[in-house]
């Protein structure tokens, strides 16, 4: 069964007809060509697919398109804004976040939607918000790295001292 | 002497690591054309039987389907390289669940898939074998009838299900055994361990109406896949071209299986065809690491100096050999090298079984040899009341000593310097006298090969004095790229940013190897490093006709060619010297380079059934590893507290990368040690088709690292570096097996080390 759809995607607004049975995943790859999330396991459990659904990162091969036509989408060709890496983007270069590369665009995204929530995170509170995506090149730790710098750089901008709570 | 460098040694970012962070890389299943049509693969579903019958009328009738393969289509011979075992499609019979039997190539994956499931095959089943050692029973059921008749590529022994025997020989083990005041003998095991590249295979391929082929594919060996497809189908090489894409991970296993079943689609359909393996594909047919069974006995003074080592390897190979007849006796070499051992006597089976069709993965057979080696090491220390590090350290490897299994001298060796240093960060001593409880600390050293085969590279200097490198290997993720460029960049005399890199085209690029054996830095490396040489003679030629000054009187600094260093404004820019060559000069400025490391063949008289005897190893590295474990003595669980690395990099080129290769390979090692195995029912069922089952590190899993680095200079590697990619995997698991007996008393010989097998151990279940 066919859908019309409206998909807030990257601050902009898509109009498009997909099968109810669609994965989000499956339609930023196949119908709009936002080929940065990656299929690593189609089950949800790599988290290379990661995309950000209002700020928070989901796994875009769980998600049906049709389920997602209420929210915000950003995948990662909608981070990097005017032309500008993000952060985060611009941290993962230089500290030698990456590898393969094939895990990038999910894990950039993980470290977005907590570093959106908290400005200061932990090395554990990094880790777990990370731990939905495997990675095999790295061994996470210059990921880990990289993400900890960012929150350095768009932490310094905020109120300081702040932790989490949890 | 510490040599000055400007590029070399500086922690460049990776030049390409713009595309990843921004989602711009295109990897293999990212790229579509017009028409394209999606395949599919039907796969046996029993682990050993006859091929009765195959009907794919129905599939063929279904709407949207374009085409159906199987035996009865195509008899290609293709897969494995030194034994000819396998076929594109089975022939006759199916030796693992998950074999190849048919492919659908259909207007979307939706009906290619419903194609899948109307196709009828009637299967005779067959006895099935799971255990190496059942296999090599004579009386066992054979998997593969035609064996003595297979083509091969070497001297392979052969009989049975053991389908290559490999045999070292060094000096007299008996005499060696007499000798020794102690004689130990232990028996080790090692699992399947898959890739777990994050990335599955994926291939995109097109047939023009001239035959024209050209592939897409993430591949680690572009060259190789390109002469395997063209011998399987008869095909000139002109007329086929492979165009890498990303890779997303390789550690061995991306090479060419996949490509054929898009190829021959293709083929058939006159339309693009793409393949790409789903995850649950991957984990029952790629090609993971061998199980091994390995039987050790090795002889000891009462000092600790190591007489005589015999070894008996048993590598499972899966369906097929695959790469196997390599990796058998590479993993063999092995019981030797990092200490002198004078009597060396090794047999090493490759046993067919009805299981996944296993590979080459990082280390490449090492990795189980050095389990089993570095394991019985630390059972002699303890035996003769002996510190594990010390007994190492007694017996390792110096400069000027021979590797023995070649009977050759090292060209650079630091590993006394690797375990010292490894020791040093670790306390060792501290670690080893004062005891926390359950707590433990192990060491284990490694020894791997740097550089195989040939490369070649070319060098353009574009008129603006920017620079073109031109270099057909693949960088499967560990920035050799960006190594490659700076090795240009320090030879030229040109900055990094100058410097852009042609890859990823076998019609583009002169030949490469392949992306395999810790090889690229070091292999092509060198041929880049020749290639920019004769690119920089030429430039300096030309401005010193250009300015009346002797070639030699000449150097090129920041991208200007100086006659006087001390004034980086004279002379004339690498942009004016290569325009200067092409209009008036002796011509455009084009450095070719290549590389090959001659070294002799070896003794028929000390090894046979090794595919690669007449041009084996050129260059070898040493490392030390050292785990810090805590055991839970109530649930049996491990956790890796730290990680210790040191290696020998001969140089670090970009020590940012190098960090992450080492640390990459720790992570990788301890998945290796603690968890990851592939599994099969008793009636040989794979039962780890996804990451909840066949389990991976995650960030929660991992420890502190504390990687470093011994430079020796190498004299023949590009500025003295050797490869770095495998080493820091090779004997991870060991030294965390001896971490876990240093905590808890108990000895464990089988990998991975799970809380079962320690519960176990300890008699608590």
């Amino acid at each position: 069964m066919k859908k019309d759809i409206t998909l807030h995607l990257n601050d902009e607004i898509h109009e498009l007809t997909v099968d109810t049975r669609r994965t989000l995943l499956e339609v930023l790859r196949n119908d709009l060509g936002l080929t940065g999330a990656k299929e690593g396991c189609g089950l949800g459990e790599c988290g290379a697919c990661t995309v950000l659904l209002d700020g928070e990162a989901v796994n875009a091969c769980l998600v049906l398109a049709v389920d997602a036509e209420k929210a915000e989408i950003t995948t990662i060709e909608g981070l990097s804004q005017d032309r500008t890496l993000d952060p985060i983007q611009k941290a993962f270069i230089e500290h030698g976040a990456i590898q393969c590369g094939f895990c990038t665009p999910g894990m950039i995204l993980s470290a977005k939607a907590l570093l959106d929530r908290d400005d200061r995170p932990t090395q554990e509170e990094i880790k777990t918000a990370l731990s939905g995506v495997l990675c095999r090149c790295t061994g996470y730790q210059q990921i880990i790295e990289a993400v900890a710098a960012a929150a350095e750089k768009t932490g310094t901008a905020r109120p300081k001292g702040r932790r989490s709570e949890s | 002497m510490t040599r000055h460098f400007d590029f070399i040694g500086k922690s460049l970012p990776r030049t390409d690591g713009w595309e990843f962070a921004s989602g711009a890389a295109v990897f293999a299943n990212d790229i579509s054309l017009p028409g394209m049509l999606q395949a599919k693969v039907l796969r046996s579903p029993h682990p050993h039987a006859r091929i009765e019958h195959i009907d794919t009328t129905k599939a063929k009738r279904l709407r949207g389907v374009k085409a159906v393969l199987c035996e009865t289509d195509v008899r290609i011979r293709y897969g494995s390289p030194f034994i000819k075992d396998k076929h594109v499609f089975a022939v006759d019979k199916v030796r693992y669940f998950g074999d190849e039997v048919a492919g659908v190539a259909a207007v979307d994956l939706d009906t290619a898939e419903e194609a899948l499931n109307l196709i009828r095959v009637e299967y005779e089943e067959l006895p099935v074998l799971l255990d190496p050692i059942e296999a090599m029973k004579p009386e066992a059921p054979l998997i593969h009838e035609d064996l003595m008749r297979y083509e091969v590529s070497f001297d392979c022994e052969r009989r049975g299900n053991v389908c290559s025997i490999s045999r070292f020989r060094v000096g007299d083990v008996e005499e060696g055994f007499k000798e020794a005041d102690l004689v130990f003998e232990n028996s080790f095991t090692t699992q399947i361990q898959h890739q777990a590249y994050t990335e599955p295979h994926s291939a995109l391929s097109s047939v023009d109406l001239m035959g024209n082929i050209n592939v897409w594919t993430t591949t680690q060996v572009p060259f190789r896949l390109r002469s395997y497809i063209c011998d399987a189908l008869g095909l000139r090489m002109n007329k086929v071209r492979i165009m890498t894409t990303k890779v997303g991970g390789g550690f061995g296993g991306k090479k060419h299986h996949i490509v054929p079943y898009s190829l021959l689609l293709a083929r058939e359909t006159c339309k693009p065809v793409k393949i790409t393996w789903t995850r649950e594909e991957e984990f029952m047919a790629a090609n993971p690491r061998h199980a091994a069974i390995i039987k050790l006995k090795t002889g000891v003074k009462k000092d600790g100096t190591l007489t005589a080592i015999k070894a008996e390897l048993v590598f499972d190979t899966g369906a097929y050999s695959d790469f196997g007849p390599a990796i058998l006796p590479f993993g063999g070499q092995f019981v030797a090298g990092r200490y002198l051992i004078p009597h060396i006597h090794v047999d090493g089976y490759l046993v067919y079984t009805n299981k996944i069709n296993c590979g080459a993965f990082r280390g490449f057979g090492n990795p189980q040899v050095t389990f089993a080696c570095e394991s019985q090491m630390d059972i002699i220390a303890q035996e003769l009341s002996l510190d594990p590090l010390e007994l190492r350290l007694k017996n390792a490897v110096q400069p000027g000593d021979l590797f023995q299994t070649y009977n050759r001298p090292f060209l650079s060796v630091a590993f006394r310097e690797a375990l010292n240093k490894a020791a040093e960060k670790a306390e060792w001593k501290k670690l080893r006298t004062e005891r926390k409880a359950n707590r433990g600390v192990g060491v284990a050293g490694m020894i791997h090969i740097t550089g195989l085969l040939g490369s070649s590279a070319l060098v353009k200097i574009n008129e603006d004095g920017t620079a073109h490198v031109v270099a057909g290997s693949t960088d499967v993720g560990t920035g050799t790229s960006t190594a490659i460029i700076q090795i240009a960049a320090e030879t030229l005399g040109l900055p990094p940013r100058r410097i852009s890199l042609v890859t990823g085209d076998t019609d583009f690029a002169p030949f490469d190897a392949a992306t395999v054996g810790s090889r690229v830095v070091y292999s092509m490396g060198n041929a880049v490093k020749d290639a920019a040489l004769a690119a920089r003679r030429q430039l300096l030629e030309a401005a010193s006709t250009k300015l009346g000054v002797p070639a030699d009187k000449l150097t090129i600094k920041e991208g200007r060619i100086l006659a006087d260093p001390q004034d980086p404004a004279g002379g004339l820019s690498v942009g004016e010297a290569a325009s200067f060559g092409y209009k008036v000069g002796d011509g455009p400025i084009l450095g070719t380079g290549r590389f090959l490391q001659h070294v002799p063949p070896l003794d028929p008289k000390m090894v046979t059934g090794f595919p690669w005897a007449s041009h084996p190893f050129p260059n070898f590295v040493h490392g030390a590893q050292i785990a810090v474990v805590d055991v839970d003595v109530e649930t049996g669980e491990i956790t890796v507290v730290k990680m210790i690395s040191v290696h020998d990099v001969g140089r670090a080129v970009n020590p940012m990368g190098l960090r992450g290769q080492l640390i990459g390979g720790l992570c990788q090692g301890l998945g290796y040690a603690l968890m990851e195995n592939l599994v099969y029912d008793e009636k040989g069922r794979p039962l780890t088709l996804d990451f909840t089952d066949y389990k991976i590190p995650r960030t929660t899993d991992i420890p502190v690292y504390d990687v470093d680095w011994v430079e020796t200079d190498d004299p023949v590697g590009p500025f003295g570096a050797k490869g770095v990619g495998e080493p820091a995997f090779v004997p991870t698991a060991a030294a965390i097996a001896n971490a876990v007996y240093d905590a808890i008393g108990v000895r464990l010989t089988e990998i991975p080390l799970t809380a079962e097998k320690v519960l176990r151990a300890l008699g608590r279940i």
